[in-house]
């Protein structure tokens, strides 16, 4: 269960039943809970990023939202606020009251959200590259994947952007074992982020009842979703606060998961 | 049998480096290619060809609907069914169909198809379809409830004309407080529907279980309509249904000269820009709109797809159009309709760039000496 990734760490992923939704939660280390909400893209196997957060003393949960690998029950989620109320149960199935939440791209939005919804379970709110108050430059599910990971990465040679790269649409596919789990995230992404492109309109208004400290993670060189909405996310949300990866496309969990990783870690120890 | 006119209204002035330089016809396709002036004569032009249907004896004429490209320029079907409803008495119109999930409320398909169907004395055929792949991206119309979109707004359409109004409808993705449309459809219960599909079980046991007619998606090989037709018709078997052959229609274009020399030298030109240009972008698979599955059978077939054909004898071996003298023509088309089981052939006459000319000496040939044999071999008359 691994998407098109690879695990940093074996991780036996436990299946968890979220008010009759099956949902895959893959979760390890010990101390205050982190609870990872993964991009669009579908990282939902065990990442570098988690690894390092886990391995010192965070107990960290990595979910995958519904129609994503091994979590079911999509047909009950129709945007956003469903997948928040998803997420919130989620947390009630696991027992935890309260937790310092990350969240990538849409799933940086999802975090914001849940934020708002239910401000007294959030301690800490990392927002990274994150979607929600304003669409991405591109439609992602329109572009040639070669142009997605032009935009998306900041280093061409990663092996996510090789990958894309490679995809022609017309004459080359990826096989089977990339294609699906790719097509299941397109499908689950789309649910929640079609119309209005993976925005909330009412969302900015809602924003100034997140409670939360709240920092603010932009990639220097993303150019999917444009830094402004990141410093939108700060002039929004009281306190909060911008740091840039440099040199780093959208995903810096995928891209530079040990820099992402040590700004987490001083920001929910600060 | 019953032969249909089905036109497209294609835009037939793409530029000559459209191939090179643009990805799609669909969607994106800038529309300041798009002339008001030549729209004009193009309209009418296209209406003509299709008003000429009955009095060269054809049962009937389609219509479609498809947004936002140069395929098709036919975004309000019903507005064209509309003015053939008045300018012509016999034949049936098909319009295949009104794009469900497009509309909202699906109220306003019961109303305007219910106005065809009154102002034509009842010879509406209703096309009820998803939509294309492109039409999500033109309508911003969340791809992954498009299914489910159809189907409530199917019952929604059908319960407006079959349930006394008004009525409370409590759906998921409509809510209306007072559906009592006005006009009610002169055909009752009501029209007879059509429902196209790409090949899919569910679809299939829809149709098949109310008796609703099923046409395969076009520009594939023969190979395809045939095996989807026998599935239909096991599927149905299955559930107890016989299928007869009005039960389903073969969309394929057509065209007919004095000998097969002639017809290729006269069309092959214009069929080609229709598969190399206007097919172009078509099958653009927003997220969700077909299973994961769904979309992987989609690719392993796309090489029989029409516009990856490139040599005529693709197109003849194929049957992706059915193009010679009218005894070739007729020979093909008995030898095919046999085989498929399809009782309503639903001829595209006038294809990609043909002109005007050619399209009316195309139609003519087929109403006097192909049609005719038709008949004689399947049974059926002139309305």
């Amino acid at each position: 269960m691994n998407g098109i990734g690879t695990a940093a760490a074996e991780v036996a992923p436990e299946i968890v039943d979220v008010r009759g939704r099956p949902t895959q939660v893959l979760r390890k280390g010990s101390g205050d809970p982190v609870l990872y909400l993964h991009s669009a893209t579908g990282e939902t196997w065990w990442t570098d990023f988690d690894e390092s957060l886990s391995n010192d003393h965070f107990d960290v949960i990595h979910p995958a939202h519904p129609g994503y690998e091994g979590s079911q029950g999509l047909a009950e989620i129709e945007d956003v606020h469903d997948l928040a109320f998803h997420t919130l149960d989620l947390l009630d199935a696991l027992g935890v009251e309260r937790t310092a939440v990350v969240g990538s791209s849409m799933g940086g939005w999802l975090a914001a959200e849940l934020a708002v919804y239910a401000p007294e379970r959030v301690t800490k709110l990392v927002l990274v590259d994150a979607a929600g108050i304003g669409s991405p430059s591109v439609d992602m599910w329109a572009v040639k994947p070669p142009e997605l990971a032009d935009v998306l990465f900041g280093d061409q040679e990663h092996w996510l952007a090789q990958l894309l790269q490679a995809i022609d649409l017309e004459t080359a596919m990826p096989p089977a074992e990339i294609l699906m789990p790719l097509l299941q995230s397109m499908e689950a992404g789309a649910r929640i982020g079609w119309n209005p492109y993976m925005q909330d309109p009412r969302l900015a208004g809602r924003l100034h009842r997140v409670r939360a400290p709240t920092l603010v993670v932009w990639g220097e060189r993303d150019g999917f979703i444009p830094r402004a909405q990141g410093e939108r996310y700060v002039e929004l949300i009281a306190g909060a606060r911008l740091e840039v990866i440099g040199g780093c496309g959208h995903l810096p969990v995928l891209e530079r998961p040990d820099a992402l990783a040590t700004l987490v870690r001083t920001f929910l120890r600060g | 049998m019953r032969a249909f006119m089905f036109h497209l209204m294609p835009w037939p002035h793409l530029p000559g480096d459209f191939e090179q330089k643009y990805d799609s016809a669909w969607v994106w396709f800038p529309n300041s290619f798009y002339d008001p002036v030549e729209g004009h004569h193009l309209y009418n032009r296209y209406l003509d060809e299709l008003e000429l249907a009955e009095p060269l004896g054809f049962d009937g004429v389609c219509v479609n609907e498809h947004h936002q490209n140069a395929y098709g320029l036919m975004p309000s079907p019903n507005l064209f069914a509309a003015t053939l409803a008045r300018r012509t008495s016999k034949i049936k119109i098909a319009v295949v169909g009104n794009a469900l999930p497009l509309y909202n409320p699906p109220t306003r398909v019961a109303e305007e198809y219910a106005i065809i169907d009154v102002i034509s004395g009842g010879r509406l055929i209703a096309g009820m379809v998803v939509g294309g792949g492109p039409e999500y991206y033109s309508f911003s119309i969340n791809p992954t409830q498009a299914r489910e979109r159809f189907r409530e707004a199917l019952d929604l359409v059908i319960a407006a004309w079959t349930r006394d109004g008004p009525f409370d409808w409590s759906g998921k993705h409509f809510n209306i407080r007072y559906v009592n449309p006005w006009p009610r459809p002169i055909q009752q219960p009501h029209p007879p529907i059509w429902i196209p599909g790409v090949g899919s079980v569910e679809t299939m046991e829809l149709v098949a279980e109310r008796g609703y007619s099923y046409m395969g998606i076009p520009y594939f090989h023969i190979d395809t309509f045939q095996r989807n037709y026998d599935l239909f018709r096991d599927t149905a078997e299955k559930m107890g249904k016989e299928v007869d052959p009005m039960q389903l229609g073969w969309l394929v274009p057509i065209y007919v000269a004095d000998t097969d020399e002639e017809a290729r030298r006269e069309y092959e030109q214009h069929l080609w820009y229709f598969a190399h240009k206007l097919l172009k972008g078509i099958t653009i698979t927003p997220p969700g709109y077909t299973s994961a599955r769904s979309y992987t059978r989609i690719i392993e077939n796309a090489p029989t797809f029409m516009r990856y054909q490139e040599t005529w004898d693709q197109i003849e071996e194929g049957a992706y159009a059915i193009v010679g003298s009218p005894e070739t023509v007729r020979d093909k088309l008995i030898d095919h309709m046999g085989k498929l089981g399809a009782g309503n052939l639903l001829g595209i006459f006038q294809l990609g760039s043909l002109p005007h000319d050619l399209t009316v000496k195309n139609m003519t040939l087929f109403g006097e000496k192909v049609l005719p044999a038709l008949r004689a071999h399947f049974g059926g008359e002139a309305p």
